[in-house]
């Protein structure tokens, strides 16, 4: 794998992890996410009595014979979840260092394998230049390959109006979906999340910033060249400076979650600074995005 | 401020021009970050993004803005004026009149107009040249062409006031023919007068103005049954009902008191009657100070009551007897006896007859002197023809008129006589000293011409017996300050002195008495003593202040007037900056310097 992320020993952790969803869809074909609506799986979730019409292979004869009344076993219904992992690839994702590329594949490829694993149908889409560029519709642990091959061709280049590309992206039904982005987006978040939220889709917003854009530590007079425009802005660097800029971007880490929350979704900033695993048992578990 | 170069400002584009050089050379570190999302929000809430404010903190450039702006400025040879100087030739007129001593708040105009005139002086440019003039009954040049500050200051402070009556107009010719002589001046003109500048330039400083002032016009006495009446004439010249109290002394004795009110502009004539006649002179007093003290005062002599005795030898003449008669102070006798030796009067007059011997003391006075007479060489009787009154200081108020005369002897005019009357080329009459002697004569009888039909007959005939009998002129019993006072009325007479009322005395050599006294700035009473006859003898003169200068001093106000002409005479002049300019750009360089050293 190119970007050569997963160690067997780490890939062997994530195994025994899985994407909370809170809200399962209930459409979709069989897949190892527990569903709300009872139905073939292996996992018993209650009785009841028998009514007509109930398949006769799920009536308990045990039951029957203590209390000479057909009882039915319930089990839970387990189905796939659509999950739609949406990365942002724009120029200034692959900035950094650590490049927040290299966090967003990562992340990509992490929460396609618990997708995978989780028997969950997956669909990677590349955002750029007010497109996307889907992949095919995976499922299977099997396919976690195919996977890490398309994520290892992504270039991260050009600017990327997110509003605009994920309105390119038709969704079948329910399902996750993730965005992974610096968010210095053109088009508005909101309109993204109101597109979203439309095709019923739990939102996870990950954030992900270098620690340099966390903590700018540029010093004088510095002419500013952005990544993606080439646009240049001469600023000179002063503490007051740096107080607006933090202030700013807290403002905006800020006006990020919210707008999460309002469309019921769920935010996490990441650094890239850090490793994948605090990310992962730290930031996304603490976040009960995955568990 | 001024500038004297003031194109050198053409040049502060350039200072702009080091913005310019400084923004584009403004060397940004160049740093390519993931987006400018963030910093663009940052900007756009902060001052750093105008450009301006990219010169904060920039305190090299800061330094060589201002030094560029100063080295604009030094170019443009800039100074701190204190109000435009004069330069090139002032003429500084002072009016030292007696109106120039009223007081404003202690001070006189004439203290005002001197600390003008000095100030003046000081402010002027360094290459000015001074002509100082002051101005009272005559124009005086005090200095002409001083170029020494301080000497002219000095003169000017040494300016004393005066009493007298003047007037600028009066001298304003005098003042333009000096301001001609120089290619370019300006006349500075302190005066309470309302003048004009005509056609020089300069400034007249107007210091005139209301204020509180009563003054005695004039006063005068006549006599009654041996008591002197005495009338005194009070005016205000203030702008306000003023009251005052008025006293009337004789010598040093108080005679009387009166009060009185008077309404802005009256005057008011007071009248002290019973005055005793054993006064030399009187003085009345306001007693109330006032803006212009010196119009407070004013004295009066008391004639001396001696008559002259005359002796007139004489048939008939009916003329000469009733014209003298008519003098006032002469005692005439007539006799017609020849043989009489006359002595002890104070003039003789032989009217066509001649006395046996004639008198020792005295005057003589021959009317159609006959044969024999020691003074005169006597000529034939010729024809007359009409008599021009010639202008003579014993002609006083008739020289130009003339007469007839029938006939008349042709009498040689002897050398020592002034010929007063003249008949073609003949003297008809004559005056003048012989041995010590007053003489005078006529070579015609009065009864062979129409002389005694005219107006200038009493008149001669008074002049001369009055400077015969060395009689007082009458109606002068006191002067104006700064009025020369005639001391021709005596003759013979030695070692002269007089003492002014500050109790100076000068003594007056013989040949200034036909001059007179001058020296009259002084209010009060003036004691001429001499000797005469080996006889001490004293006379007393009153001299009082002009009373136009009075009535004048607070005539109102006036803006003075202004003309810079064709300015050649001014130069911006003050403190010039250059230098100190120059000095503290050097010093900012080398400060900059030092910024920079460090810097880097």
């Amino acid at each position: 794998m190119g970007n050569g992320i997963f160690e067997p020993e780490f890939l062997k952790r994530l195994e025994r992890l899985s994407i909370n969803m809170e809200k399962l869809t209930a459409a979709g074909s069989g897949g190892l996410r527990k569903s709300r609506a009872k139905g073939n799986s292996v996992e018993f979730s209650d009785f009841r009595e028998y009514a007509y019409g109930d398949d006769l292979r799920r009536v308990d004869w045990n039951a029957y014979g203590r209390f000479e009344k057909l009882f039915v076993k319930l089990f839970m219904e387990e189905r796939e979840t659509m999950v739609n992992i949406f990365l942002d690839c724009s120029k200034s994702m692959d900035f950094g260092t650590p490049k927040k590329s290299v966090m967003g594949i990562q992340l990509a490829a992490v929460i396609a394998f618990l997708a995978l694993n989780n028997m969950d149908r997956l669909c990677i889409n590349l955002l750029n230049n007010d497109t996307v560029i889907s992949s095919n519709v995976l499922g299977g642990r099997g396919q976690f390959d195919r996977c890490a091959a398309f994520l290892d061709k992504i270039r991260f280049e050009g600017t990327t109006n997110m509003d605009k590309a994920i309105k390119m992206k038709k969704f079948g039904g329910r399902g996750l979906s993730l965005v992974i982005s610096d968010f210095f987006t053109q088009g508005s978040l909101e309109d993204l999340m109101k597109y979203l939220m439309f095709y019923k889709q739990d939102i996870v917003l990950l954030h992900v910033l270098s620690p340099q854009e966390i903590n700018p530590e540029l010093q004088g007079q510095i002419r500013l060249k952005d990544s993606e425009t080439g646009e240049m802005v001469d600023v000179d660097l002063t503490a007051s400076i740096y107080d607006k800029y933090r202030q700013t971007l807290n403002n905006f880490i800020s006006s990020l979650k919210e707008i999460a929350k309002k469309y019921g979704g769920t935010y996490v900033t990441i650094s890239s600074g850090d490793s994948l695993e605090k990310v992962l048992f730290e930031d996304m578990i603490t976040t009960q995005i995955i568990k | 401020m001024g500038f004297n170069n003031p194109y050198a400002w053409a040049l502060l584009p350039l200072v702009g021009l080091i913005i310019l050089m400084y923004m584009l050379k403004q060397q940004h570190e160049e740093m390519e970050i993931s987006s400018l999302y963030l910093w663009e929000k940052v900007l756009a809430q902060s001052e750093v993004k105008k450009p301006w404010q990219k010169l904060k903190n920039n305190i090299l450039m800061l330094m060589q803005l201002l030094a560029a702006f100063l080295i604009i400025m030094a170019l443009s040879n800039p100074f701190l004026t204190k109000g435009k100087a004069l330069g090139g030739n002032i003429i500084i007129v002072i009016d030292r009149s007696g109106s120039m001593n009223a007081s404003y708040e202690g001070k006189t105009r004439l203290d005002i107009a001197k600390s003008m005139a000095e100030k003046a002086i000081v402010e002027s440019d360094n290459s000015s040249v001074f002509t100082l003039i002051s101005i009272d009954k005559t124009a005086n040049v005090e200095f002409s062409g001083v170029a020494d500050k301080q000497e002219a200051i000095k003169a000017v402070e040494s300016l004393e006031k005066t009493n007298m009556s003047g007037s600028i107009k009066v001298h304003l010719s005098l003042i333009k023919s000096i301001y001609k002589q120089f290619e370019s001046a300006n006349v500075l003109i302190y005066t309470d007068e309302e003048v004009a500048l005509e056609d020089m330039s300069g400034e007249i400083i107007a210091l005139g103005g209301y204020g509180s002032n009563v003054g005695i016009g004039h006063i005068s006495y006549s006599q009654d049954s041996g008591e002197y009446t005495v009338l005194v004439r009070v005016e205000n010249s203030s702008q306000e009902t003023e009251k005052r109290e008025l006293a009337l002394y004789g010598e040093d004795r108080l005679l009387g008191l009166k009060d009185l009110e008077l309404a802005p502009g009256e005057s008011s004539n007071v009248l002290f009657e019973g005055i005793d006649t054993v006064y030399k002179y009187l003085m009345a007093e306001l007693t109330e100070e006032d803006d212009l003290p010196e119009d407070n005062r004013a004295y009066l002599v008391l004639e001396s009551t001696d008559p002259k005795s005359v002796l007139l030898f004489s048939e008939k003449n009916i003329f000469i007897e009733k014209a003298l008669s008519s003098i006032k102070g002469l005692e005439v006798y007539k006799t017609d006896d020849i043989n009489i030796s006359a002595e002890g009067y104070d003039l003789y007059i032989f009217d066509g007859i001649m006395p046996t011997k004639l008198p020792d003391d005295g005057s003589l006075f021959f009317v159609n002197p006959r044969e024999g007479n020691p003074y005169f060489k006597s000529g034939e009787t010729i024809e007359g023809g009409r008599a021009d009154i010639l202008e003579h200081s014993l002609n006083e108020n008739i020289d130009g008129y003339n007469f007839y005369i029938g006939k008349m002897k042709a009498l040689e005019k002897p050398y020592w006589a002034d010929a007063l009357i003249k008949v073609g080329n003949n003297t008809a009459a004559g005056a003048g000293v012989y041995e010590g002697r007053k003489i005078a004569y006529t070579a015609f009888d009065i009864h062979d011409s129409d002389f005694p039909l005219d107006a200038s007959f009493p008149i001669f005939m008074y002049n001369i017996a009055a400077y015969l009998t060395d009689m007082e002129h009458q109606g002068k019993s006191y002067y104006f300050t700064g009025e020369i006072i005639p001391l021709n009325f005596i003759s013979g007479i030695q070692e002269a002195v007089m003492e002014d009322p500050d109790g100076k005395k000068t003594s007056i050599g013989e040949e200034l008495l036909d001059y007179g006294y001058s020296d009259t700035n002084s209010i009060g009473i003036y004691k001429l003593s001499y000797k005469k006859d080996q006889d001490e003898r004293e006379r007393i003169l009153a001299v009082n202040f002009p009373r136009e200068e009075g009535i004048d001093a607070f005539q109102g106000q006036w803006e003075g007037e202004r003309k810079e002409g064709n300015r050649r005479g001014y130069s911006l002049m003050g403190l010039n900056l250059q230098a100190p300019i120059i000095i503290f750009v050097l010093l900012l360089l080398a400060a900059e310097w030092m910024v920079y050293i460090r810097g880097n």
